[in-house]
C-alpha cells in the first residue's frame, strides 16, 4: 500500500481534531486505516472537473434558503442548558482551574 | 388467533376503532415482546411507564372518537432523535448521560399523531457504520436466522439496526431510522422490511443528532408499503427551524395503494452491473423487472457513468461534515468529560474526546479533518463536492428517460456478526448502491424482494427524482404485490 500519510501527520491531524492518541501503537493503527481510506479517495484523480461547480447544498438549486422573521422566538431556557453540564456554577458552564 | 403483535398498523388502527381491543392491550403486547427479545439488544433505553401512560389517553381519544392517525401505535425511535426528557445516546460514551429539553421536529410530528414511543433503539455510534455493532451499547443481533445454522448471530444491519430489528422482532409497528448513505435501505434489506428515505429536505433534521448534514435524512421502517406510507405522511412537512426543510405540500401516499403502473419508466443502471455480484442478487434484480414490466411499466437500461466515484465522493463529503458536526462534543456544555488531571483546556478537550468517542468515529474525524485541512482542501474536499455535482447531474438526465430505477439494496443478505473486518473498505463496500442517490438527495426505498439459499431476505431498492415520492411509492405497492414476500423473522 501506498504511504499518503504518515504517523507524523496522523498526529498533527489528531492535534487539529483535539482527539488525543493513547500510544504509538495507536498512532499506527490509525495512520493504517487512514492510509486504506485515501487509497480509495485517489480515484477522483483521473477526473477532470474543470468548469464543474461544487455542490455544497443540493436543495439551493430548486429553494432559497428559508428566513425567518427577525423576532425573538426563545429565552428563558437558562436552567434547560444548564442542565446537561458536567459542572456549572453560578450560571457559569464550569472547565478545571487552568494555570499556563 | 392472531397475535397483537403481527397485526399490520392499518389492520390496527381498524381493530382499535372498532374498540375490538384498546390501545393499551396493545402496547403491553409489544413490551411484552420487547421483554422476550432482550438478548437481541434491540433497545438503549426503554420507556414502558410513558408508553403505558400515553396509552391510556390514546383509549380515552378513541373512546371519544377524536383518534389521530396513528392513534396508540407504538414505535420504536432510533436513539439520535432527541427526545423531551429521554436519554438520548447516539449509541456513544460521549452522550452517555445526555437528556433533551426539547423534542426533534420529526418524533414531536410522529407522537402528535398518537403514535406511542417503546423505547430507544440500538445503532452504530454516532450512525456511522453498517452492522450496529460499534456502539457503546453493544451490538444488536437480528431475529433472523440462517436456514440449519441457528446458532450463527447476524447482523441486523447498520446504521439503523435498532430499528430494523425492533420490527422484525415485533417490539413495534413501526420505526424511525436515518439515512446517511443507506443506513435505512441496507438494514431493511437485510431483516425483509420497507424501509423508506424520503427526499433530502421533506423531513426537518432539527433535533436528529448530526452525522453529515448536507446527507442525513430522517427514514423509517414498517412491514409493508402501506404502513410505511401511513406513518411517513405524518413524519414530513416544513419546519423553520431547519433552514433546509422545504415548504412544500405533503403528497397523499395512502391514496395511491391501487394505483397502476402501466406506462411507467423503470430504468436499470448498466453501472450497478459490473461490480461482481453474487448471481443471487442479479437474479432477484432481474425477477424485479420482470413483475414490473408484466404490470405495465417499460423497463430501459440507463447510464449513470460517475456511479464508481461515488464511494470516494461519499467517504470524503461525510467524514468532512462529520468532523465540523461533533466539535460540539467537548466536555464542557454537555456530555462525558475526562476525569484525568489536565493542565490545560485543549488536553481536556482531546482526553475527552480520545475517551468518549469509539474508533470508527475517530476514524472518520481524522479522515475529515485531514480533507478539511488548508493543504488538502482543494484537492480532496471541493473535487469531492465537484464529482458530486457530476452524479447529481447524471440522475437528472436519467429522471428525463425514467420515472423510477431499480437496483439492489445491498450486494448481498446479512452478514455473520463474527465475521472479521480488518479493511475498514470492505465495510464501506455495503452502501455501494445505497450511496449514489444519497449524495443527489433522492427519495428511495427497499422492498423485500425473495428469499436466498440460506433462507435471509434480500431488498430491491426504488429510486425516484427529488420531490417525486408519488411515482415512488406508486412503484412500490406494485411490486409489494406482486412479489409477495410473506416470509419474516419467525419471532
Amino acid at each position: 500500500m501506498t504511504e499518503i500519510i504518515s504517523e507524523k501527520d496522523t498526529k498533527s491531524v489528531a492535534k487539529l481534531a483535539r482527539i488525543h492518541i493513547n500510544n504509538d501503537e495507536e498512532l499506527g493503527y490509525y495512520t493504517e486505516q487512514l492510509n486504506r481510506i485515501l487509497g480509495i479517495m485517489q480515484q477522483l484523480v483521473e477526473l477532470d472537473v474543470t468548469g464543474v461547480a461544487p455542490t455544497h447544498n443540493i436543495r439551493a438549486a430548486d429553494s432559497a434558503l428559508y428566513m425567518r422573521d427577525d423576532v425573538i422566538t426563545d429565552g428563558n431556557c437558562h436552567d434547560k442548558i444548564m442542565a446537561n453540564a458536567p459542572n456549572h456554577e453560578y450560571g457559569f458552564f464550569v472547565v478545571p482551574k487552568m494555570v499556563e | 388467533m392472531t397475535r397483537l403483535i403481527d397485526l399490520t398498523i392499518k389492520e390496527a388502527r381498524e381493530s382499535l376503532a372498532k374498540k375490538e381491543f384498546s390501545a393499551t392491550e396493545l402496547v403491553k403486547a409489544h413490551l411484552e415482546q420487547m421483554h422476550n427479545t432482550k438478548d437481541l439488544n434491540i433497545y438503549i433505553t426503554t420507556t414502558p411507564e410513558m408508553a403505558l401512560e400515553n396509552a391510556t389517553i390514546a383509549d380515552e381519544k378513541i373512546k371519544n372518537n377524536e383518534q389521530r392517525p396513528l392513534e396508540g401505535i407504538p414505535v420504536a425511535v432510533k436513539d439520535l432523535y432527541c427526545t423531551y426528557g429521554v436519554k438520548t445516546t447516539s449509541a456513544s460514551k460521549i452522550l452517555h448521560n445526555f437528556v433533551p429539553h426539547y423534542e426533534s421536529h420529526v418524533t414531536k410530528r410522529l407522537f402528535n399523531s398518537g403514535a406511542i414511543m417503546v423505547g430507544k433503539a440500538n445503532m452504530d455510534e454516532f450512525a456511522m457504520g453498517s452492522a450496529t455493532m460499534t456502539g457503546f451499547y453493544g451490538t444488536t443481533v437480528s431475529p433472523w436466522k440462517i436456514k440449519d445454522q441457528p446458532d450463527v448471530k447476524l447482523t441486523a444491519g447498520g446504521s439503523s439496526g435498532g430499528s430494523s430489528a425492533a420490527i422484525s422482532a415485533k417490539t413495534a409497528m413501526a420505526a424511525l431510522g436515518s439515512d446517511t448513505g443507506g443506513s435505512v435501505r441496507q438494514p431493511a434489506s437485510y431483516c425483509g422490511l420497507f424501509g423508506v428515505k424520503p427526499t433530502y429536505g421533506r423531513c426537518s433534521r432539527w433535533g436528529m443528532i448530526a452525522f453529515a448534514s448536507s446527507l442525513d435524512q430522517a427514514g423509517l421502517f414498517a412491514n409493508n408499503v402501506t404502513d410505511g406510507a401511513l406513518v411517513l405522511e405524518q413524519i414530513m412537512g416544513f419546519d423553520n427551524h431547519d433552514s433546509t426543510s422545504v415548504n412544500m405540500k405533503v403528497p397523499d401516499l395512502t391514496a395511491l395503494l391501487n394505483a397502476d403502473i402501466k406506462g411507467m419508466r423503470i430504468g436499470i443502471p448498466k453501472e450497478y452491473l459490473d461490480n461482481n455480484l453474487p448471481e443471487e442478487i442479479t437474479k432477484m434484480w432481474t425477477l424485479g423487472a420482470k413483475l414490473l414490466e408484466e404490470l405495465g411499466a417499460e423497463i430501459k437500461e440507463i447510464s449513470l457513468p460517475h456511479t464508481k466515484y461515488s464511494l470516494p465522493v461519499y467517504y470524503i463529503i461525510a467524514p468532512a461534515e462529520a468532523s465540523s458536526n461533533l466539535a460540539r462534543y467537548d466536555g464542557v456544555r454537555y456530555g462525558h468529560r475526562t476525569k484525568e488531571e489536565v493542565s490545560s483546556l485543549d488536553e481536556m478537550y482531546a482526553l475527552t474526546r480520545g475517551e468518549g468517542f469509539n474508533q470508527e468515529v475517530k476514524r472518520r474525524i481524522l479522515t475529515g479533518t485531514y480533507v478539511l485541512s488548508s493543504k488538502h482542501f482543494d484537492s480532496y474536499f471541493i473535487k469531492a463536492q465537484s464529482v458530486r455535482t457530476l452524479i447529481i447531474q447524471d440522475f437528472k438526465e436519467a429522471f428525463k428517460q425514467v420515472d423510477c430505477i431499480l437496483t439492489p439494496s445491498t450486494p448481498s443478505a446479512a452478514f455473520a456478526l463474527n465475521q472479521k473486518f480488518d479493511d475498514p473498505v470492505m465495510m464501506y463496500l455495503n452502501d455501494i448502491f445505497t450511496i449514489p442517490a444519497s449524495l443527489a438527495g433522492l427519495p428511495c426505498v427497499s422492498i423485500p424482494a425473495g428469499l436466498n439459499q440460506q433462507g435471509l431476505p434480500l431488498g430491491l431498492q426504488l429510486i425516484a427524482n427529488s420531490f417525486d415520492e408519488v411515482n415512488l411509492f406508486r412503484a412500490s405497492y406494485a411490486l409489494e404485490k406482486s412479489v409477495n414476500f410473506t416470509a419474516n423473522a419467525g419471532v
